[in-house]
């Protein structure tokens, strides 16, 4: 017998289902709305008769492959990201945003922008990672830091009053920079259009060491769910059970922001899919969450390509049309 | 032997506790009263290391509580507070489970021996037909021998539990003194923090009585039970009369 529960056969079945439709949605999305025409056959070509000098092959390697990968693992992260955070605070309400990680990498990047600001020059992936680190941190630090005794709220309370700081302060640095306004605001939103290969390859590194630190974290939030005062009892370290979910968290939204930009809600939404589908182990929900969390990535990202064509809806504001409505039920579910 | 020196706690600049110093008698149950906002609930989570801002020293058997690691500590005390948070889901045999926690490699996996002891703890506390119920559809009395046998088999020998009566009826409250009274004859040390007097002297053998973070009386009910402490220490007027089944003081108010 394990500490935690058993797997059982319908939390089996629902997670195939899951990786079914992340599978679709990656691999739709690597045809589907392309100017050359792409069809599944030429990611079968890809893999029984591979030629480098097939443009279509061509096309999904260099582009449409980086792109999806990138999608599904800034998904993956984001519903990871979102389990801890709930996991910490108890409060299925919290999510990574809650750390002002996006509206602090918008915010640097911003300021960045602009020629006179004290860190202009940096390069935009470097002023987003500083920004959300930075956002992540204050938060952290207000919401009371090491301390844990009683301040789930207060690091919710911490975490709206950072984000609107830092929220304001980008709408004006928006302002000021009139000329590259457009562009910021494009990124803003969420998108994920831009990406190569080495995006990617910034991506990949750290999203592995966070994962493996968010995986060392399971056990404790099991214990966590019962409270801090238990689980302290039950001899978890209850300080730096929080300092490893707090880096992890700031580590996996930090780096998903500082290559897409903040794709909302899907930290909220991945968890709550998680517990629907698989019961409430951490080791087993923080996988489940991770790819509801893609498969939620994907698909939105497919639909941002599939609304207007050739034209991108950036992929932030699909995730936020189907978040919206479902933090609502959220909340009226909790009420009654 | 639990010993506590120059206990002190301050909360925002407020002494909540101040230079306690009482030593819980090991194999006995012990009674914490006292008036509400008296520092009892304090005092438990001081013992248990789990308030930062407490200063001074917990000594168990000759060792300083605050020098053991997280696991050492859990293995030896255990603290069950007053209102737990039962979290959505969990069966009762999980939750027992959980209590196991302390004795379990990194990744958390419970061996032959642990699953033995969550089976026996579940038949002992009489959860058997509840076991695989969720935690959050039980009774209230119920809910609470399902936190004990969490404790339980967590197996501490030292065992201190924050006013664990509260919320039940009469009926609950004396099957889970009973249950007490049991642990206790399996050889664990008790601290129980209760608020009725007459339950105190009739389940434990030992009571601190504290007054304002400060300690006023620590002995056996027999000899520090009477109206001159009622009435210094909560402000009621009472006499005293034996209490014709246990035999023990009890006190009926004026």
């Amino acid at each position: 017998m394990n500490i935690t529960y058993p797997v059982r056969k319908k939390q089996q079945l629902n997670t195939l289902l899951l990786i079914t439709a992340l599978l679709s949605g990656f691999i739709i999305s690597l045809y589907t709305q392309s100017e050359f025409l792409l069809q599944v056959n030429d990611i079968w070509q890809i893999l029984t008769a591979y030629d480098s000098s097939d443009i279509k092959q061509q096309v999904i390697l260099s582009l449409r492959l980086p792109r999806s990968l990138t999608a599904c693992l800034i998904g993956f992260n984001l519903g990871a990201a979102g389990l801890l955070m709930q996991g910490l605070t108890r409060n299925p309400l919290a999510s990574p945003t809650l750390f002002a990680v996006s509206s602090g990498a918008a915010c640097v990047t911003a300021l960045n922008s602009l020629t006179f600001a004290m860190v202009s020059g940096l390069p935009s992936e470097a002023a987003a990672f500083i920004g959300a680190l930075t956002g992540g941190l204050l938060v952290f630090l207000l919401g009371g830091g090491l301390n844990t005794q009683n301040n789930s709220l207060r690091l919710i309370l911490a975490g709206i009053a950072v984000n609107g700081l830092l929220t304001s302060l980008t709408r004006a640095a928006l302002i000021i920079a009139d000329d590259t306004a457009y562009s910021l605001l494009h990124w803003l939103s969420g998108s994920l259009s831009d990406i190569d290969w080495l995006r990617w390859t910034q991506l990949w590194p750290l999203s592995l060491a966070a994962l493996l630190l968010a995986v060392s974290t399971c056990r404790g939030l099991n214990l966590n769910a019962l409270g801090e005062q238990t689980a302290f009892s039950l001899g978890i370290n209850v300080t730096w059970l929080r300092i490893r979910v707090c880096l992890a968290v700031l580590l996996l939204t930090s780096i998903s922001v500082t290559i897409a930009g903040p794709i909302v809600f899907v930290g909220l939404i991945a968890p709550h899919l998680a517990r629907a589908l698989c019961g409430r182990s951490h080791f087993i929900l923080l996988p489940v969450s991770g790819l509801s969390g893609a498969a939620l990535v994907c698909w939105a990202d497919l639909l941002s390509r599939s609304i207007v064509p050739p034209a991108e809806t950036p992929v932030g504001i699909i995730t936020a049309l189907i978040g919206t409505p479902f933090f609502i039920y959220l909340v009226v579910q909790g009420k009654s | 032997m639990l010993h506590i020196e120059n206990l002190s706690v301050n909360y925002t600049g407020k002494t909540v506790l101040k230079d306690l110093n009482l030593t819980i008698p090991k194999g006995k149950i012990t009674a914490l009263i006292g008036p509400n906002g008296c520092g009892k609930s304090t005092l438990l989570k001081a013992i248990s290391g789990g308030l930062k801002s407490a200063t001074g020293q917990v000594t168990l058997a000759g060792r300083d509580l605050s020098r053991l690691n997280h696991k050492e500590r859990a293995r030896c005390l255990s603290i069950l507070p007053q209102s737990p948070i039962t979290p959505e889901g969990i069966s009762v045999q999980q939750l027992v489970s959980f209590g196991r926690n302390p004795y379990l490699s990194q990744w958390g996996r419970l061996s032959a021996e642990d699953d033995q002891k969550v089976q026996q703890v579940i038949h002992q506390t009489g959860l058997s037909e509840l076991a695989q119920r969720p935690v959050d559809t039980l009774s209230g009395g119920q809910r609470q021998r399902a936190w004990i046998a969490m404790i339980l088999a967590q197996d501490t020998e030292y065992i201190l539990l924050d006013e664990p009566t509260t919320y039940l009826d009469l009926t609950h409250q004396i099957e889970l003194m009973e249950m007490i009274r049991q642990m206790n004859k399996q050889g664990k040390t008790l601290v129980v923090v209760l608020h009725d007097l007459n339950q105190a002297c009739r389940y434990c053998d030992h009571l601190i009585v504290m007054r304002q973070g400060q300690i006023s009386a620590q002995d056996s009910p027999d000899k520090i039970f009477n109206s001159r402490l009622l009435k210094e220490v909560f402000e009621l007027n009472a006499m005293i009369i034996n209490d014709p089944v246990a035999n023990k003081p009890m006190c009926i108010p004026l």
